[in-house]
């Protein structure tokens, strides 16, 4: 009897019946864009680079090492990428204050003297990324 | 009998399990809508990051309406202010001021921003102070931004020269007609970043009433409107002393204004000594015994004000004084002792 009453119950959740198909088809399509929306969301992640109000670069945060900033042939700093994050270093400005702290540390990165910023950019719009907070004073 | 029960029973089973299956698929759907639908509820929100006032601008904003052209009148306003209100330009409305051995008939806007710095500086019995022209020009603070600005310490004498030709006591509004006496300058920096988050508020506000947002300029932080249309934004406070983005407290606002000075925003560091921008007015020197002070106030002008008013006035005497002015405060002292006035906790808890 415990043995006849096991395999109805297996029977009952026997994994594949039929129309259950269209069940897991819809799970699927749901996890894999789910997946897909997330991946594209990190992916899409660009350093917009703007002189003078004038978008001059664009930088995948996939690009590591160190890109060269100029404007009508004159260097103004370096942008260095590493790590999913980004850093000016060597800038020409006199006070050197565009080089404290990252990208994603600081929501964007601003030369004043030069008219540089940079900002991370996701779907054409600037984004600050921080889990913990959403905008910092001082 | 029982053939024909076990029967009905299997049809029951077939039914109950397409019922299952149709309830399955229709679950899967609704879930899908609701995910859809949650992310397009949401506010999207449009942003731009501009130059103006020496420092970066940058404006976040969701409306029913354009948003591009709300961002665009507010950077346009910010323009307009840094024009008008420059010390170094030429062309504004505080050069001639500044440069006009007569009286000037001024315009409403101008009248309003001195009469409000004047009452500012009463308020705070001149710690905050909107006639140090001489003194910041004599620093080189006015020029900071400039690619070829190159520092110097000023002598003592210089600075002795420079603090008998400052003092909001010898500015004179009468009827819109200003006149500067004893050789003073205006220098409206202290509250012309405020004024420009405060227009902007104004702007996006008639502009469409729902609008949500913020405007951030230099880290000096107005909102427009709460996040997503009823949720508190988040608003760190910058370690004066950590890396950019490390922060000692944290703070949630829905409206209103927060605004830090700083001495780690505009400096310059000879022979290892840091000389940041923030003068106190006694002594022509910059302030030694405060190294940041922010201000959550309703009007972002005032909060400008007040927080250069609380870096000179110390840690103590502005607890006390800020609520008095409308404002609360978060200060930290040379020695990075942190002090909060008592109402400044009620921002620490989403209420």
């Amino acid at each position: 009897m415990p043995h006849f009453i096991m395999s109805v119950e297996l029977n009952e959740l026997k994994l594949f019946r039929k129309r259950d198909w269209i069940v897991y088809l819809l799970l699927f399509v749901l996890i894999g864009v789910t997946v897909y929306t997330g991946m594209a969301a990190s992916k899409g992640t660009i350093v917009r680079v703007s002189v003078n109000g004038q978008m001059r670069y664009r930088f995948s945060l996939d690009q590591e090492g160190q890109h060269v900033i100029e404007c009508n042939g004159k260097k103004l700093m370096e942008l260095l990428i590493a790590d999913s994050d980004a850093k000016i270093i060597h800038s020409a400005c006199p006070l050197h204050l565009c080089e404290r702290g990252t990208l994603k540390q600081s929501g964007a990165l601003v030369c004043v003297p030069q008219k540089v910023i940079i900002v991370l950019e996701q779907n054409g719009e600037a984004v600050e990324i921080s889990d913990e907070y959403d905008l910092i004073t001082g | 009998m029982h053939k024909m029960s076990s029967g009905n029973q299997n049809q029951n089973m077939k039914l109950s399990k397409s019922s299952q299956l149709l309830i399955l698929i229709f679950v899967t759907l609704l879930l899908l809508f609701s995910v859809f639908f949650f992310f397009r509820s949401q506010p999207q929100y449009c942003s731009k990051v501009d130059i103006a006032l020496g420092t970066t601008v940058k404006v976040v904003i969701s409306s029913q309406k354009d948003p591009s052209l709300i961002l665009e009148a507010i950077l346009r306003e910010f323009h307009r202010i840094d024009q008008k209100f420059s010390v170094t330009n030429e062309k504004s409305m505080i050069w001639r001021i500044n440069h006009s051995a007569n009286p000037v008939q001024v315009d409403e806007e101008t009248a309003f921003v001195i009469e409000r710095s004047i009452a500012l500086a009463r308020a705070t019995e001149g710690a905050f102070d909107p006639a140090l022209g001489n003194l910041i020009s004599l620093w080189g603070f006015d020029r900071i931004s400039d690619a070829q600005f190159q520092p110097a310490i000023p002598s003592d004498a210089q600075i002795q020269a420079a603090l008998e030709k400052s003092g909001y006591e010898h500015i004179r509004l009468e009827n819109d007609v200003v006149v500067l006496e004893n050789g003073i300058q205006l220098d409206l920096g202290g509250v012309v970043k405020g004024y420009a988050i405060d227009r902007g508020i104004s702007i996006a506000k008639e502009m469409d009433p729902n609008a949500t947002g913020y405007i951030n300029a230099g880290r000096d932080i107005g909102i427009i409107g709460p996040k997503f249309g009823g949720d508190y934004w988040s608003i760190a406070v910058q370690d004066p002393r950590g890396e950019s983005g490390e922060y000692i407290d944290l703070v949630y606002l829905k409206k209103g204004t927060i605004v830090t000075s700083g001495d780690y925003e505009r400096f310059f560091i000879i022979d290892g000594v840091r000389y940041h921008h923030i003068i106190n007015p006694k002594t022509g020197y910059p302030v030694r015994e405060t190294i940041s002070t922010t201000v959550i106030s309703p009007d972002a002008m005032d909060a400008d004000a007040l927080s250069t008013a609380a870096f000179v006035l110390g840690s103590e005497f502005s607890a006390m004084l800020l609520p008095v002015l409308g404002g609360q405060g978060l200060f930290v002292d040379a020695k990075q002792v942190v002090m909060a006035s008592e109402g400044w906790s009620f921002f620490k808890e989403k209420q």
